[in-house]
């Protein structure tokens, strides 16, 4: 028998009662669909938490102060390439709150005060004007970056460059804009000075020696590589600065180490959305097995005339199994189809409560589909070796 | 025809057959043919008689290598049936058995010309549609290839079933109470294709039957009776008429 014969041999079997057929194809349907949409869902919000967690760049690292505090001498002495030659840029920053006022208009938001490195280590782009810079750290300037929902609060659609703003009563003068993000610590509702604005006229707290106090200290390795190598510079840049011979009175926070423990849980949650709806593709499969159990039963006597006619054991396997195939196959690209039109569908929406973000991927159809022909091979053979065992003269008598 | 045979040779040679059927658990055996021996040779017309129960299906499975006997030996065409495995006896089948059945046993779904290329599917021939075409064509079907079984009478069906039997060229035609479920004119219709595709085509026919006037147009009559054949008459005469 050609394979062009068991094929067509197949699909006027499936042919000769069409419902039965589509009952047990939806069953596959059904299981390729969950699959497809669950992984997609996996793999959607392995992406956005990958994604706000990398907003902040994976190689940047923070140091906050857990005892002395961290001061502007420490950032210089990190900035030191000698010391440091893993180290790309470092950011300290002061956080305070202010209220920004303009007109008629008044915010309130986190005022963080800033150095021109800030731009570069926390992968910032300007929608309007330009960032703070050297000068305006060093003469103390008052002048304001603000963030995008800031400016939009303040301004509307208007460009607010140059424009005078009064924070906590101090004029200071709008230089730029932020272009909006989104991620883990967006910046949209901040607005961003100079660090020595922010310690000398808007902070009240003062260290002795006249060094300048910040709250915490970004750090941009020089790439993902060297993030272990940076560690170690900052760790024994900072002791020997601070003079430490025991316990460290700082913390570094690697943001790798962050991203990696989320898309480890993530991927386990992917492996376990998967396999939930895997075993609906299991059930599936023994539905079909059980219509071809039933289709083999009834067909007693085709198969019967079909052995007197000189088809082989093989043969009858064949199209049993062929036809098992079919309909797992038929099944699964029909499956496929709905459940990239679903997770399509639901991406980027707000449902039950909460975002749903999809990514289907090439692998997850083409694996989908591998499994539910492997479904049907699986259990397909059991019901098409019973036909074939049927003996011939039996099979005709079958009423 | 079957020119893999000397012309001498019988098509079909069966030797000291016995077959045993175990009933229920092994405990009872039922002797359906005991000790029968036969040839039939190329270009004959054999009709087989018997009551229910004589055996005379069982012959008809032996010869239509459906089944294999206990004992004793059967060639068809010069090869041994009895040691064959189910693949061979499917092949055989394929190649030498030309079946007709009481109930025509069509595919209902499958048109006229399909069921007719159906055993060349099989054995896997080349020119199938044409030679399936000039099947039904030889049992004046030719106006009713594209109809499925429902839309034709029982004798348009069984000439169908006619027509798929010889179209693969058989070594042996084998009917098995072809009109069984036939009104008279039906059956002189296909009584009288079955004769004609024996004494015109040369085709070797085996009729199994119960009923003596589908008996009569045969050459030759063997009758069964509790596994053993009885009578085995052959009419010269018959060729004639």
């Amino acid at each position: 028998m050609s394979p062009l014969d068991i094929i067509r041999t197949s699909l006027y079997s499936l042919s000769s009662n069409r419902l039965r057929a589509a009952l047990a194809l939806l069953g596959i349907v059904l299981g390729v669909c969950s699959v497809i949409t669950l992984m997609s869902i996996g793999r959607g919000s392995t992406d956005r938490i990958t994604e706000l967690i990398q907003g902040l760049g994976s190689n940047l690292l923070t140091v906050i102060p857990s005892g002395e505090p961290l001061t502007l001498a420490d950032v210089d002495a990190l900035n030191d390439p000698l010391y440091t030659p893993s180290i790309k840029a470092v950011a300290p920053q002061i956080g305070t709150f202010g209220t920004i006022h303009v007109s008629n208009n008044t915010t309130q938001t986190s005022i963080t005060g800033v150095t021109p490195e800030f731009l570069q280590v926390r992968n910032l782009e300007m929608a309007t004007g330009t960032f703070i810079g050297s000068p305006h750290v060093e003469s103390r300037a008052e002048v304001v970056v603000l963030g995008s929902q800031v400016s939009e609060d303040l301004f509307g659609n208007q460009d607010p460059t140059n424009a005078e703003v009064r924070i906590n009563g101090r004029q200071f003068r709008v230089v730029g804009v932020l272009a909006s993000q989104t991620g883990f610590g967006s910046l949209d509702d901040q607005a961003l000075i100079p660090i020595t604005t922010a310690y000398y006229r808007l902070s009240g707290q003062r260290i002795p020696g006249g060094n300048i106090s910040v709250d915490q200290i970004s750090v941009q390795a020089r790439d993902v590589e060297s993030v272990d190598q940076a560690i170690e510079e900052i760790e024994t840049v900072l002791r020997l600065s601070h003079r430490l011979t025991d316990a460290d009175d700082f913390t570094v926070f690697n943001q790798q180490e962050i991203l990696d423990t989320f898309e480890e849980t993530n991927q386990t949650l992917v492996v376990f959305l998967g396999a939930v709806a895997g075993i609906s593709l299991l059930v599936g499969g023994i539905g079909i097995m059980n219509i071809m159990l039933v289709s083999v039963t009834e067909r007693t006597r085709e198969i019967g005339i079909r052995q007197a006619m000189g088809a082989k054991r093989r043969d009858i396997v064949a199209q049993f199994v062929t036809e098992a195939v079919f309909l797992t196959f038929g099944g699964g690209i029909i499956g496929v189809i709905a459940g990239i039109t679903l997770a399509t569908a639901i991406d980027g929406r707000f449902l039950i409560g909460a975002e749903w973000n999809t990514r289907v991927t090439n692998d997850i159809p083409i694996i989908a589909l591998i499994v539910s022909v492997a479904v049907g091979l699986f259990f397909g053979i059991y019901p098409a070796v019973r036909a074939a065992r049927l003996n011939p003269i039996e099979a005709l008598r079958y009423e | 025809m079957s020119t893999t045979s000397t012309k001498d040779a019988p098509v079909i040679q069966i030797r000291d057959v016995t077959k045993i059927y175990e009933m229920g658990d092994g405990t009872i055996q039922v002797r359906a043919l005991d000790g029968v021996s036969l040839d039939i040779s190329d270009g004959e017309y054999v009709a087989i008689m018997g009551a229910s129960g004589s055996g005379k299906s069982t012959l008809m499975n032996i010869i239509g290598c459906l089944d294999v006997p206990t004992e004793g030996t059967y060639h068809i065409d010069g090869q041994a049936v009895e040691s064959m495995s189910n693949d061979r006896l499917a092949d055989i089948r394929s190649r030498k058995v030309g079946f007709v059945f009481q109930t025509h046993n069509l595919l209902p779904r499958l048109t006229a010309l399909a069921n007719v290329e159906l055993p060349m599917m099989y054995g896997r021939w080349p020119n199938r549609r044409t030679r399936a075409e000039h099947a039904l064509e030889l049992v004046n079907l030719a106006d009713r290839m594209d109809h499925r079984p429902t839309e034709l009478s029982g004798g348009q069906q069984q000439r169908v079933g006619i027509a798929r039997a010889l179209v693969k060229e058989p070594s042996v035609l084998l009917a098995d109470e072809p009109t069984g479920n036939l009104d008279t004119s039906n059956t002189t219709e296909i009584l009288n294709i079955i004769s004609d595709l024996n004494h015109q085509n040369g085709i070797t026919v085996i009729v199994v039957t119960h009923e003596r006037d589908v008996a009569a147009r045969a050459d030759r009559v063997i009758t069964l009776s509790d596994g053993h054949i009885i009578s085995d008459e052959t009419r010269p005469q018959a060729t004639a008429a």
